[in-house]
């Protein structure tokens, strides 16, 4: 049998077929619930599926993926509170269409450009990710520090409305990642004698704290908080294939624009909506209708957040380099499931290679037909009383940080990042480049130090090896163009990026 | 009242009712008069689930229950990190009753020898060695070296030629060390590269000249017939007394006159101070279980052998395996730049920069006043203070087990749930019955469907 039929098998068993569908609901209903994201539940499901088969828990954890990124729209159109982070630029238009009497356009709009978008940036997820896994092999221990480097200064370049406090959020998170057991030396430090901290802080316990817990406690100070919601009538969401053709150049545009942000290691679904939106801006004929109830507006949005999915899972399979925060998680996931994304994977693990790729597209046409299906519904669960939801959301966040590895430890951990998150966001400081830098802090620091032992101590292989040179040359780019151009600089305020919290 | 309530009632109410009685009765076993063991054993497995360790251990588990040579199951808790030291440590620790047992390999040797911890196998009593796992050392298959005594000379003739895979203080870079000592003059450049599959792909890769894998990592990765050799890796030796029938055309080091035997076996500990009839039928019921035919197959598919040793042999063997690291552990120190320093250095510099750009800068504190003053307006601090205080309350609970779990989790979520419902208005029953229905059932979600050993 080969890894593809293989791959198909489990997601066509009962078993499979239902993690996926309840994987985009619960996706979707995260997604569309405003205060939790996708991020929040994939840590929080991530414990649960330590003993259980790894494929079946991929396929689980990208339908919610899929889900979540999807579901925020319903808020945004129907509340003007944006689901998800991703979902944010649709609030631009997706709620002035709603009030103006055509809130089932809008959602439609929003299903058919997150398909779209989903189905397009899965293809390129199936063109590319071989290729560019191959091509990996050839990267050495100082190719990958040169391109883990690129990341992080990539991430905190477009992060944030500050470069200085974006770049402060990504170091924060390598030093945060330091303490522990160096694996480089077999060492410890940073531990400050406490044997506890061996080994460090791990990744869950701090997303739980940084994006749950921070999120619950912040919910908490806004709890009376409302939206103006608009009701949905019994208009269908479902829109012909003439609306297909006439939004087809956009759709397109927007996907490949949220394919390619995806891809660009670091850089979250919110980023891609943006770009996609100033894009479609930039080409229409009437850009002041932007921001007004425009249906290029919603396409553009939704087509590119869900195309960054697609898009961050070809770095993270071909090269184990996460691309957002739930791509860190993922990368958690499959480690913790013994498997070591990056060329290796497609030799010893195919069936895993398609069964991501297989769930991404399943996922994506259940979510088109749970959204198109049941939209009334799902905006009913949308507004559950927070008094029953985030209680048990808490008691699930203690219970999920003490699993990883049945410690206390990692629970007071979690707390701990619950408070330096809320602190954090409260001065301003966004937190997705503390979690990048959290995950790929070590990753540059390993391969820098294996380069050092390997070279025998020498630098030079940085700037000698042509690949590392590209990367470094293209980071210290990144890095000072907004201090030189006046005009790149002014570029990026523009868009007026909003917080990268997914 | 309305349709939705009243079947959220029904159905909310029959769960509660299922949960709670399958938890009364769990609370109800272990009766501590009988003797050991009366209530189950918990193996502390230092790595992280799904590995190696990970799987060896629950092949063993069905042993156990195969064979029924203890009366009450075993429960695996998982608990990695700092080179399986968090693990040990908390059997170490923990109350020498025979309760909490340890399975950990070679490595807990070789972290005290590295300095990583400073206790190795003297500060437990070794329970038995259940299963070894046979070394190879492999290059890439386009390799112009043919056996690993060339490889040694290579080493000797142009010092720091060879780069070679083991990781800094794993039982292999000890190895590694033994292997130069057998050709005087002979230095490699050790290069602590990771897991298998990392140090395959840099191999694959030509980042790497050598290294030593496991014997099942070898036949996982090696390409079918036909591969190209240089997408494929080709062993030199095996590191044990005699060839393995799975590769018999490899040599063993020793046939080479390099007597160094690296076999990384799986031992089982208990806290030092156990009893030794606990030791005793702790080591008979896993020699029942390694025998069990379902386990051979188990550990003939991961390329274990099944060896087993108890009492005196076990002492010998690890005395032996002691020494033989203790001999090359004054290990080369690694010399790296202080990376700490640099990256703590940075962010005090970036802190500095961003204090001064929030000062200088007229136009960016006007965004900031404009964005923070909206969250000042809904200001319910004290709801989020006090949640986090009773969350804190709640997480003491646990870790002093003061209360169980289940009727913890109750009381944190109808406490927090009421003291919101001041602000936004819902039903105290359904909230009663949310906070039973989540107490029982993560109790019942992670200990029944996904076996993971809560807090008691």
């Amino acid at each position: 049998m080969t890894a593809l039929q293989e791959a198909i098998g489990v997601l066509s068993s009962p078993a499979g077929m239902g993690l996926v569908l309840l994987g985009t609901f619960l996706g979707i209903t995260v997604g569309a619930v405003p205060g939790l994201t996708g991020t929040m539940l994939i840590a929080l499901v991530l414990p649960l599926t330590y003993g259980a088969d790894p494929l079946l828990s991929m396929a689980l954890l990208i339908s919610i993926y899929v889900g979540a990124v999807s579901g925020g729209m319903i808020t945004a159109t129907l509340l003007r509170m944006p689901g998800t982070p991703a979902s944010i630029i649709t609030t631009l238009d997706g709620y002035p269409m709603a009030r103006k009497g055509q809130p089932e356009r809008a959602l439609g709009l929003g299903v058919m450009a997150s398909t779209v978008g989903g189905g397009i940036s899965w293809l390129f997820l199936v063109l590319l990710t071989g290729p560019i896994a191959v091509l990996s092999s050839h990267f050495g221990f100082f190719e990958y520090f040169s391109l883990v480097t690129m990341a992080l200064v990539l991430i905190a370049s477009v992060g944030g409305d500050s470069l200085i406090r974006a770049l402060f959020s990504g170091f924060l998170g390598i030093f945060l990642a330091m303490p522990g057991i160096n694996a480089a030396t077999g060492a410890a430090r940073l531990t400050f004698g406490f044997t506890e901290m061996n080994d460090g802080f791990q990744l869950l316990p701090v997303l739980i704290g940084l994006f749950a817990v921070n999120q619950i406690l912040r919910d908490l100070v806004r709890i009376e908080e409302k939206g103006e919601p608009v009701e949905i009538g019994k208009k269908t969401l479902w829109l012909g294939p003439s609306e297909l053709m006439r939004h087809g150049v956009n759709l397109v545009r927007s996907s490949i624009i949220g394919t390619w942000i995806g891809m660009l290691p670091g850089i979250g679904a919110n980023i891609g909506s943006v770009t996609a939106y100033t894009a479609a801006k930039g080409f229409s004929k009437n850009p002041e209708r932007f921001g007004t109830g425009c249906e290029e507006g919603v396409v553009a949005s939704e087509a590119a957040n869900n195309a960054t999915i697609g898009g961050s899972l070809i770095p993270l399979i071909a090269m184990g380099l996460p691309g957002s925060v739930v791509e860190a998680v993922l990368l958690g996931a499959l480690v913790i499931h013994g498997l070591q994304p990056g060329p290796r994977l497609f030799v010893e693990s195919p069936t895993m290679v398609y069964t991501i790729m297989g769930a991404m597209l399943f996922a994506n046409f259940a979510m088109a037909l749970m959204m198109l299906g049941s939209m009334r519904w799902l905006a009913r669960i949308a507004m559950i009383p927070k008094p029953y939801l985030l209680p048990v959301i808490l008691s699930f966040c203690v219970i999920g940080s003490y699993a990883l590895s049945n410690r206390f430890f990692d629970v007071w951990v979690m707390l701990g990042f619950g408070v330096l998150g809320l602190a954090l966001e409260r001065v301003r400081v966004p937190l997705a480049p503390f979690i990048i830098g959290f995950v790929l802090g070590p990753i540059a620091e390993k391969n820098l130090s294996l380069g050092l032992q390997a070279s025998d101590g020498s630098l030079l292989p940085l700037i000698t090896r042509p690949l590392s040179l590209v990367f470094l040359s293209l980071s210290i780019a990144l890095l000072f163009a907004p201090f030189y151009g006046k005009r790149v600089k002014g570029w990026f305020e523009s868009k007026s990026v909003p917080e990268a919290n997914e | 009242m309305n349709r939705s309530l009243l079947v959220w009632h029904a159905v909310s109410c029959i769960l509660i009712l299922i949960l709670a009685s399958w938890w009364f009765q769990q609370e109800n076993v272990g009766d501590s008069s009988l003797a050991y063991p009366n209530r189950p054993i918990r193996v502390i497995v230092p790595y992280a689930a799904g590995g190696g360790s990970d799987t060896f251990v629950r092949i063993m588990e069905q042993g156990l229950q195969a064979a029924k040579g203890l009366t009450e199951p075993i429960v695996i808790i998982n608990q990695a990190g700092g080179i399986g030291t968090i693990g040990s440590r908390e059997v170490k620790n923990a109350p020498p009753d025979g309760y909490k047992i340890l399975c950990h390999h070679n490595a807990i040797i070789t972290a005290k020898l590295a300095g990583t911890v400073d206790y190795g196998p003297e500060a437990f009593e070794p329970i038995a060695l259940t299963g070894e796992m046979s070394m190879v050392v492999l290059v890439r298959a386009d390799s112009r070296i043919e056996n690993l005594r060339q490889l040694l000379e290579a080493a000797q003739a142009k010092p720091k030629s060879i780069r070679f895979a083991a990781n800094k203080g794993a039982p292999a870079y000890f190895s590694a060390l033994q292997l130069e000592r057998c050709v005087p003059g002979a230095e490699l450049t050790i290069v602590s590269s990771g897991g298998g599959a990392d140090r395959y792909s840099k191999i694959i890769g030509g980042h790497l000249d050598a290294g030593i894998f496991s014997l099942s990592e070898y036949l996982d990765f090696r390409g079918v017939t036909g591969t190209p050799p240089e997408r494929d890796i080709r062993a030199i030796a095996v590191l044990s007394p005699q060839r393995h029938e799975s590769i018999p055309e490899i040599p063993t080091a020793s046939e080479l006159g390099i007597p160094v035997v690296l076999r990384n076996a799986n031992y089982w500990w208990a806290p030092k101070g156990t009893p030794r009839e606990v030791l005793t039928s702790l080591a008979s019921a896993l020699e029942v279980a390694m025998q069990q035919p379902k386990v051979l197959e188990e550990l003939n598919r991961l390329r274990l052998d099944p060896t087993f040793a108890t009492g005196e042999p076990l002492r010998q063997k690890l005395d032996s395996t002691v020494k033989g690291f203790e001999a090359v552990a004054e290990s080369k120190a690694v010399s790296l730049p202080p990376f700490t320093l640099y990256v703590g250095l940075i962010l005090v510099f970036l802190l500095i920069c961003s204090f001064a750009d929030s000062h200088w800068s007229g136009q960016q504190s006007l965004v900031e006043k404009e964005n923070s003053g909206s969250e000042l307006v809904a200001s319910h601090y004290g709801l989020a203070v006090g949640a986090f205080l009773l969350l804190m309350l709640y997480v003491s609970a646990l870790q002093m087990a003061w209360m169980p779990l289940a009727l913890a989790a109750s009381c944190l979520v109808f406490a927090l749930g009421s003291a919101m419902s001041r602000h936004t208005p819902c039903s105290k029953i359904v909230l009663l019955e949310l906070a039973l229905l989540t107490g029982f059932g993560i109790q019942f979600v992670f200990t029944e469907l996904f076996a993971i050993a809560l807090p008691t």
